[in-house]
């Protein structure tokens, strides 16, 4: 599995929840390009895909202070990718929701300001 | 050398409209072109966005681009709407029309239909006052809209408060497509608060579209597939193309394609185009009794400039453009439909003196055929948190565009300077900033949207200012003077020191509009063509 790949494979179910299939993979690995990545950001990169349990709070911490980050770029590639795949479609259409949704709602919020304090604090360990 | 009547420049809207009224006339008419066509536009199965979305296994190539392209993150700017099938439509413009200059990012093309082939079909009349303004004359261009309205085929509503706005008194409008939800619960809570908007200067109702409803001419009604970015097998929505392929069918109009125009000049009775082939870069040179530009208020003013005055400054007009997200809570976590134009959905004017004489329209628009990750990474959450609140929300997610009119002031122009890269060996520089005064009235304007918005149950989420010249809207770099003046027109559209050289576009407007500006340049261009004299 080239380095590409396994990056696939860890953002993918970091952003579904689940493994993705074998087609996305490869057009993750074809397609990504390193374009403005520094040396700081490619350890970033490289560091959540080698620990999947960090892409959460890296992103969280990522999207406050530097929404182009290249790591926040490589998730929303995925993302793309995944999107037009029709396996992962109800992953993307807008979903009916009753009232009381309201409530997840505001507990992804919550969660996310919290992965967000977690990703403040490792970033400076991240190498 | 064969000699025409007349030369059109362009084949976007109005090169399309000037050609159409000159060979009706009896003309011999040549278009040139560089006429760049979609020879690897990826092929749209004839489905709804929902339905490919959940069977098409070879989706990402309209999508997202065969390199999947359209996946890489861009910063906010122009050109949403030039999805993979579209993109052939700026193909060559960083080659052939170079610009130089900071913080303003103009879009233009070179395709077979010019920027007329990724046009959101937005049309409407200007009033009297803002005709005037634009130094363009009412009676004619009444007529002239009609006739381009005839032409293209327009749907719109009829008794809503936006008619004034939209199509005024024109004839023989299709009835618009319905409403989509959440544009449906805006004009609900419109309709509640109605004395309190119009109070307030707002109109609100229906867009007038160049898209047919009802068959015509050939042309299908729109199937409401909420494909509008990506493909159109109907051909409903009007694009100059269309008109270009049945001006072919005539025997008096020629189509001189792969042809880029450089400059002109006249000779005794006449006049000639000097065109560089994009194939293989030789020269090509077309003879006429008249010419007449229509390349786009940039192209138009690169060619004049090389044939007249290559160290001249123009002026230029632009509408600044804001968009902004909003949310509809009465929406939220509700069922959007299978069929529904991807399209402006609503329009909202503002003519705070109720003159229509200073009015800035705003353009509501639904959201889901542009893709979700476009909107994730606008969001300053986590992508996967983002992604699983926007599936809640994207049924109750409106974006509402704002259109400023803009009229002539300072620092704002363009000039040439050389570029021995480029084919022309000259860029086109382009200074164009904001006085504090504009920042200020743009801001109390937009205020004021916001302000309306909220009562009708939409709330702002934030104001995105994109980089300036990314609403493509330009024009007034050779203004209208009846007075004989170097690089103005004449009301006719003689370029003033040529006795042949006629411009069709944008170009003179001495004032820009904010609704909508494409309507208006057709009209205009009719009116030129009409009026065209061939004797000497």
């Amino acid at each position: 599995m080239t380095g590409a790949e396994r990056e696939a494979r860890s953002f993918g179910r970091y952003l579904l929840g689940r493994a993705i299939d074998q087609p996305s993979v490869r057009l993750y690995s074809r397609y990504v390009t390193d374009d403005d990545c520094s040396d700081r950001d490619g350890a970033i990169v490289a560091f959540a895909a080698r620990h999947p349990w960090s892409i959460a709070a890296l992103d969280a911490a990522l999207a406050v202070t530097r929404p182009d980050a290249p790591l926040r770029r490589r998730l929303l590639f995925l993302a793309a990718i995944l999107e037009t795949r029709p396996q992962w479609c109800d992953a993307f259409l807008p979903r009916e929701r009753g009232p009381a949704y309201v409530i997840t709602a505001a507990g992804i919020v919550l969660r996310a300001a919290l992965c967000a304090l977690a990703g403040f604090a490792l970033l400076p360990f991240v190498r | 050398m064969t000699r025409y009547d007349a030369i059109v420049v362009g084949s976007g809207c109005t090169g399309a409209m000037a050609a159409q009224t000159l060979v009706e006339r009896g003309a011999s008419v040549v278009m040139v072109d560089a006429g760049f066509l979609p020879r690897h536009a990826p092929a749209v199965p004839p489905e709804t966005f929902v339905a490919l979305r959940r069977s098409d296994e070879e989706q990402s190539r309209y999508f997202l681009g065969s390199d999947l392209d359209a996946a890489r993150y861009r910063p906010v700017g122009a050109g949403a709407q030039f999805t993979p099938p579209r993109r052939y439509v700026t193909e060559g413009v960083a080659q052939w029309l170079p610009v130089r200059g900071d913080g303003f990012a103009p879009v233009e093309s070179l395709a077979l239909g010019g920027l007329g082939c990724a046009w959101g079909l937005l049309c409407g009349v200007y009033s009297d006052a803002e005709l005037g303004r634009a130094s363009l004359p009412s009676a004619a261009m009444r007529a002239a809209y009609q006739t381009v309205a005839d032409r293209i085929g327009i749907s719109g509503a009829a008794g809503d408060d936006a008619r004034p706005y939209t199509y005024a008194d024109l004839s023989g409008v299709q009835p618009p497509v319905p409403a989509d939800p959440t544009a449906a619960a805006i004009a609900a809570a419109y309709a509640r608060r109605r004395a309190e908007v119009r109070s307030l200067g707002f109109h609100l109702g229906r867009p007038a579209l160049a898209l047919l409803t009802q068959e015509r001419d050939g042309r299908g009604a729109t199937q409401l597939r909420d494909m509008d970015f990506y493909a159109d097998g109907e051909r409903a929505a009007w694009r100059p193309w269309m008109t270009i392929e049945r001006l072919a069918r005539a025997g008096n109009f020629h189509y001189e394609g792969n042809a880029f125009v450089t400059h002109f000049r006249e000779d005794g009775d006449g006049v000639e185009a000097v065109a560089v082939d994009v194939r293989d870069r030789t020269q090509r040179r077309i003879a006429a009794r008249r010419l007449v530009l229509a390349a786009g208020t940039l192209g138009t003013a690169r060619i004049v400039l090389r044939a007249l005055a290559p160290s001249a400054a123009l002026s230029l007009l632009c509408n600044a453009y804001t968009y902004v997200p909003c949310l509809v809570p009465s929406r939220l976590g509700k069922p959007m439909p299978e069929r529904n134009l991807s399209l402006v959905q609503m329009t909202l004017f503002h003519d705070p003196g109720g003159e229509h004489r200073d009015v800035a329209a705003g353009t509501i628009f639904s959201y889901r055929s542009l893709l979700l990750f476009r909107l994730l990474r606008e969001m300053p959450l986590p992508v996967r948190d983002a992604r699983t609140l926007m599936q809640y929300l994207l049924s109750a997610f409106a974006i509402v565009g704002i259109d400023h009119p803009q009229e002539r002031s300072g620092g704002k122009g363009l000039r040439l300077v050389p570029d021995a890269g480029a084919p022309s060996g000259d860029a086109l520089e382009i200074s164009y900033a904001l006085s504090d005064a504009e920042r200020d009235a743009y801001d109390r304007r937009e205020r004021a949207y916001l302000h309306v918005l909220r009562r009708m149950g939409a709330w702002p989420m934030k104001r995105v200012r994109p980089p300036l010249g990314s609403s493509i809207h330009y024009a007034g770099t050779l203004p209208f003077s009846q007075a004989e003046r170097a690089l103005h027109l004449a009301p006719s559209g003689r370029l003033h020191g040529t006795r042949s050289v006629f411009v069709a576009d944008g170009s003179g407007f001495t004032f820009l509009p904010a609704k909508g500006l494409t309507f208006s340049l057709m009209a205009n261009a009719h009116r030129i063509a009409s009026a065209l004299e061939f004797s000497a």
